[in-house]
């Protein structure tokens, strides 16, 4: 016990409040969840009755359901370019030195500064007018350049305290540099890079006010659905959409946690 | 980068068949295939390696920096008759949303662009507010804490960053509407309600919630680097708890602060869906307004304007706050 804490009224109190901060954290999302088993038309509080009716409705809906392969495929892609080009320029900012290394390393933090909504219209208008489609491939790019900053920090942070002399071990016992990279690199910054595609795929899956700009009707992703349907009518078939999203976005990244016991949540904060 | 930059600099001009002649003399024909091959190979990798970074930044300028700079143009022209729009040069848009006047039920008003502008800025100070004073007490708890579920208590304050933001938002909708948690818990009570949707408070109660993780996990970060000795010392020499708290705890915990706070501004001024789901009219914020003015009115030059307009109040006050506090806090380095 540190001195500041030997005062254990203060310290108690400090940890109330903390628990109430959870309380308003967490508190809203279990509502959602709660409500969406709810037997009745309206979402009302507290729920009257237990029915799975309103998942029946959302498996029911091809609508929905496209909605949702949408949003798992572009989140996927998403991932997928954002690591790749996460990685290879993390790689370069950290090994490597040149001129306004600074200034050109917080242009890839920018899309993190930028309200989403600047972003989507920048990107539909100049797309747009250069003649491209509001297709998957525009919903990847944008998705990409969303999403490409938090690659980049969790690899950076990885590649500071990577050791290179394993490299140079490696290299000495005769390995090219691909089997270099492949064979130490990779797996030695592997956490860092799958905690960032992780949180990639999480925010990607996620994003609605970008999206908003990029879609047509047919690459309507899951989070624009949600939004039609809370504007349009609040029914409690929002609620078991959102926990089934909660669950992807959620329980996946826990899983993968406990299963490969890499603190890949932690890492990615 | 360098590289490419080495050569172009050096690289001797050459006209007419001088430049034939150079070519034949340097090409792979003359120095025979595996000379060309090899020299290929090695150029290749020289402009791997010197294109890593280069990806990332080529990626930025392409998909960011160029459609901003689209925007820019565009800001500069004007909306014709159907939409379209004209490329003739005007300052149309931006003499529209910042000097000219808008009368409301006949009143001449402020500029409502303007107003819409301030009342983001003023939501964003109120939220950044909010989250700190919130904030610092689980992150102050976090990073003091010796119990040993603390990864579990910081894994609860990540987790609902990964729920989809619309969820988190949405979730609102259930506890504070008229047939909401809230309404039922007063109703308990004895309090009738109405619900506390479509006001200042709803959208700034959604902003602190769904913010407060930004400000949680910086402050903790601080506040964990604090070497329990300064705290002890300070109180050795007689310092009161509190007046240990406010001479060492608060000032260096500062950085984390710094850090949450701009962060929590920059991203509540530019939310999107706290207003459009939690607000009414009367809390339209810019993002709102530049989506209306894009999506419905189809006016693209006058939405650049008012996202440039934006942009550049936002960056000045990043560029103000980072000459106090130094902004590498936020991103490390």
């Amino acid at each position: 016990m540190t001195p500041l804490l030997s005062d254990s009224r203060r310290w108690q109190a400090i940890k109330g409040a903390s628990g109430l901060l959870y309380l308003f954290l967490l508190l809203p999302l279990i509502v959602v969840v709660l409500i969406s088993f709810t037997p009745t038309q309206y979402p009302n509080f507290p729920p009257r009755g237990f029915s799975l009716q309103w998942y029946a409705s959302f498996f029911g809906s091809e609508r929905l359901l496209d909605a949702l392969v949408n949003s798992l495929v572009v989140a996927a892609g998403s991932a997928v370019v954002a690591g790749v080009v996460g990685l290879i320029s993390a790689l370069g900012f950290v090994r490597r030195d040149f001129e306004y290394k600074n200034v050109l390393s917080s242009l890839l933090f920018l899309p993190m500064l930028i309200s989403p909504v600047v972003i989507g219209v920048a990107l539909t208008a100049f797309l747009t007018s250069i003649g491209m489609e509001k297709n998957y491939l525009l919903l990847i790019i944008g998705h990409s350049t969303l999403v490409l900053p938090y690659v980049f920090v969790t690899v950076r942070a990885q590649l500071f305290g990577f050791d290179r002399s394993l490299e140079e071990a490696a290299r000495t016992m005769g390995a090219n540099e691909l089997e270099t990279f492949v064979e130490v690199t990779l797996p030695t910054i592997m956490p860092g890079l799958a905690a960032g595609m992780l949180l990639a795929f999480v925010i990607s899956f996620g994003e609605f006010t970008a999206t908003q700009f990029w879609i047509q009707p047919e690459t309507v992703t899951a989070p624009i659905e949600i939004y039609t349907m809370v504007r349009t009518s609040l029914t409690p078939e929002i609620n078991a959409m959102a926990t089934i999203l909660m669950v992807i976005t959620v329980g996946i990244p826990l899983a993968l946690d406990v299963l490969l016991g890499k603190n890949l949540i932690l890492r990615s904060a | 980068m360098s590289d490419s930059r080495a050569t172009d600099g050096g690289e001797v001009r050459r006209t007419g068949i001088d430049r034939y002649r150079h070519r034949i003399r340097t090409s792979t024909l003359r120095a025979g295939p595996a000379l060309g091959a090899i020299r290929f190979l090695k150029r290749r990798k020289r402009l791997l390696t010197a294109t890593q970074a280069g990806l990332g930044i080529a990626w930025m300028a392409v998909f960011l920096l160029a459609p901003l700079l689209y925007v820019l143009t565009l800001s500069f022209w004007q909306r014709g008759p159907g939409g379209v729009v004209v490329q003739e040069l005007t300052l149309g848009n931006y003499h529209e949303i910042l000097l000219q006047n808008v009368a409301i039920f006949g009143l001449e008003v402020s500029n409502i662009y303007l107003i819409i502008l301030w009342q983001s800025l003023k939501i964003g100070l109120l939220t950044t507010v909010a989250t700190l004073v919130l904030g610092y007490i689980p992150g102050y708890f976090l990073g003091r804490t010796e119990s040993r579920y603390r990864t579990i208590l910081l894994l609860l304050v990540i987790l609902p960053f990964w729920v989809p933001l619309i969820i988190r938002y949405y979730a609102w909708i259930l506890v504070l509407g008229n047939q909401g948690m809230a309404t039922a818990i007063l109703g308990l009570f004895g309090l009738e309600s109405g619900g506390f949707l479509y006001s200042e408070l709803a959208v700034v109660t959604g902003l602190v919630q769904v913010l407060l993780p930004f400000m949680i996990l910086p402050i903790y970060n601080s506040v964990n680097k604090i070497d329990d000795e300064y705290v002890e010392s300070a109180k050795t020499m007689g310092a009161s708890p509190l007046r240990a708290f406010y001479e060492v705890t608060l000032p260096l915990s500062l950085p984390g602060i710094s850090a949450g706070s701009i962060l929590v501004f920059i991203l509540a001024v530019g939310s999107f869906m706290a207003p459009a789901l939690l607000g009414g009219p009367a809390q339209t914020m810019v993002a709102n307004l530049i989506t209306q003015t894009f999506g419905q009115s189809f006016d693209w030059p006058l939405a650049s304007a008012m996202a440039m307009v934006y942009l550049v109040v936002l960056f000045a006050l990043i560029t103000v706050f980072n000459r106090f506090v130094g902004l590498e806090e936020v991103f490390g380095e």
